[in-house]
């Protein structure tokens, strides 16, 4: 016996000893896919035999005499991928229920998976449109979807009338006002949000933008900052600003308040967490690299980052979406093949949740659980109202938990409602 | 343990025998969980056609476990065409702790394992994880003993190079499909 072959068979047993399977859940998978196989053969054999009894009957009819019409035959493109159109996995267990913020005609509701039932949130004003959300620490802020006129600057370089913003708890049937401003952004403090201003009328190119730290029901809880002109809060990574620039989305800078100084600059941050900020670098074999703020460390993910040298961020393997769990110790990213995969920060370990990758013609949405390491994933076709999908992933499972949707109103808040 | 009873249940079968077939599938599979587990079901699904004939060869576990080494090559040919899954040659990351030497050895052989062709990764599981011999092995596969000799010893070779096989250290995914 040589040396590598030693080593081989113990590498081996090394990997995978003690790995065991359900033996109860494996027999009805089988079951199941028999039956299936069974349905295929069943189908094929019907086809075969109309594909013998039909051509011979139209040939009687034309002996007969009397031809009609030929239709013309469409045969639909052949698929270029084979990447499957569902997600697969286990059946989701009865009586899980989620819940979904959505935005109504004119205001918000919570919808929940189980009941099928809509909550109206109450506190918010009549808005024509409906709400859009951002996540912030503990719920969501809402903004009403109405256009602000009038504005006496160029409608895409001007910052507008202030937007009225409303603080809605995760789970809450009512929002607060937390004040009007340009934008509010999460802050990593719970219970605080950063509230952006501008002066009236100024171009967001060139105007600086002002921030404060205020309660979600618009309380001061600091000074009011004055930040770098042509650039824009987009979150808070510790006690620092994730500041864009206005003209180039791409470029990312962590800022602090108290001094007005730079930490340091990024490009393509994907993702943000309390004290983490995940960034894609544009260089030949990158990998997605994740800091944390408040120990200073930076770790690199086996993540690819994006290539300089592809057509587009469609043809690399840079992470298209990516969100980090409420604690900021996981990391979910979807790359173009649409499969969705974890980063568990604290053990290092990249996971590919199983049954999630998709054809590239169907849309799909991922989002954490408040509070939670569950991940929460929809997913349906495009163009189709056909039957969409809701899953759910925690760390741990082998198998994704899917159950199928064909209510249609379902589908539509799954598609774009926030997991909350 | 082989399960021989000829009046055994397909059931007691997978409840006797479901774990070791899913380890010998986590190997075949380059340790993919979903992957392996999909690949068992494949096969005790086309065992479970023809049970009562499986069970009358005396040798159901031959059965599914050869199954299993064929069914492998055919899914990695079919799998290849879809996106790859980012591989990196050990100590290329930073992230990765100081893992001691044996760790770091057992990685890379089996990055490496996953890294082979399906056909002689297949010979190298049969022989080294399943202990079969190379008569068994080639009757498994069914192809000719002097195969089976060469593939383990190109797979056993490729194992040695500590360059390894360029896959291994293969760092970028290839395109994958597109997105929204």
């Amino acid at each position: 016996m040589t040396d590598i072959e030693d080593r081989l068979r113990s590498a081996m047993h090394a990997a995978v000893d003690g790995k065991e399977a359900s033996a109860r859940e494996l027999i009805s998978l089988v079951k199941r896919r028999h039956r299936g196989h069974t349905i295929r053969v069943a189908c094929i054999a019907v086809l075969a035999a109309l594909a013998v009894a039909v051509p011979g009957a139209i040939t009687l009819h034309d002996w007969l005499g009397a031809p009609g019409p030929v239709p013309p035959v469409h045969r639909p493109p052949h698929p270029a991928r084979h990447l499957p159109t569902k997600m697969t996995g286990l059946p989701l267990p009865a009586g899980t229920n989620f819940q979904f913020l959505v935005s109504t005609g004119s205001g918000a509701a919570w919808y929940s998976t189980g009941t099928r039932r809509a909550e109206h949130i109450g506190g918010l004003p009549r808005s024509q449109g409906g709400y859009q959300f951002s996540g912030v620490y503990g719920g969501w802020i809402a903004a009403s979807n109405q256009s602000t006129s009038s504005t006496p600057c160029a409608v895409n370089i001007c910052a507008g009338r202030a937007k009225e913003f409303y603080f809605i708890a995760d789970g809450s049937p009512t929002a607060t006002r937390t004040g009007a401003g340009y934008a509010v952004t999460a802050s990593s403090r719970p219970g605080a949000v950063w509230l952006a201003t501008y002066p009236r009328a100024t171009a967001t190119f060139t105007g600086s933008e002002t921030a404060q730290l205020v309660t979600t029901s618009g309380r001061p809880l600091g000074p009011r900052y004055h930040l770098p002109a042509g650039y824009l809060v987009v979150s808070a990574v510790g006690s620092y600003l994730q500041l864009n620039n206005d003209q180039d989305n791409n470029l990312t800078m962590l800022w602090d308040p108290r001094t007005g100084r730079v930490l340091r600059y990024f490009d393509n941050v994907i993702a943000t967490g309390p004290e983490q900020i995940a960034w894609s670098p544009d260089c030949r074999n990158c990998r997605v690299q994740i800091l944390n703020v408040s120990t200073g460390t930076t770790v690199t993910t086996p993540i690819p980052g994006r290539n300089p040298n592809a057509l587009s961020a469609t043809f690399n393997n840079a992470a298209l979406n990516a969100a980090f769990s409420d604690d900021g110790r996981l990391l979910a990213v979807q790359q173009p093949s649409r499969e969705i995969q974890v980063f568990d920060t604290a053990t290092r370990i990249l996971t590919a949740i199983p049954g999630t990758a998709l054809s590239g013609a169907d849309w799909q949405n991922f989002g954490w659980q408040p509070g939670g390491h569950r991940l929460v994933i929809s997913a349906g076709p495009n163009g189709t109202v056909g039957p969409a999908q809701l899953a759910y992933w925690q760390p741990g499972d082998a198998a994704l938990r899917v159950a199928t949707v064909r209510n249609l109103r379902e589908i539509t808040e799954l598609q774009t409602g926030q997991p909350g | 343990m082989r399960v021989r009873e000829a009046e055994v249940s397909f059931e007691e079968f997978v409840y006797a025998r479901s774990g070791s077939l899913l380890r010998t599938a986590l190997l075949l599979t380059g340790q993919n969980q979903a992957e392996a587990e999909d690949l068992l079901q494949l096969a005790l699904e086309r065992a479970y056609r023809h049970w009562p004939r499986v069970c009358r060869s005396g040798e159901p576990e031959r059965y599914v476990r050869g199954i299993l080494a064929n069914a492998s090559a055919d899914r990695w040919r079919r799998l290849a065409r879809r996106a790859e899954r980012p591989l990196s040659a050990p100590g290329a990351d930073p992230a990765l702790p100081d893992h001691s030497a044996v760790v770091a050895d057992r990685d890379y052989l089996l990055r490496a394992l996953a890294a082979l062709p399906p056909r002689q990764r297949a010979v190298l599981v049969l022989r080294y994880f399943d202990d079969l011999s190379e008569a068994e092995t080639a009757d498994m596969l069914g192809c000719s003993l002097g195969t089976v000799k060469s593939q383990a010893a190109r797979g056993l070779a490729r194992l040695r190079d500590p360059a390894g096989p360029p896959e291994a250290r293969r760092s970028t995914a290839a395109p994958g499909g597109e997105g929204r």
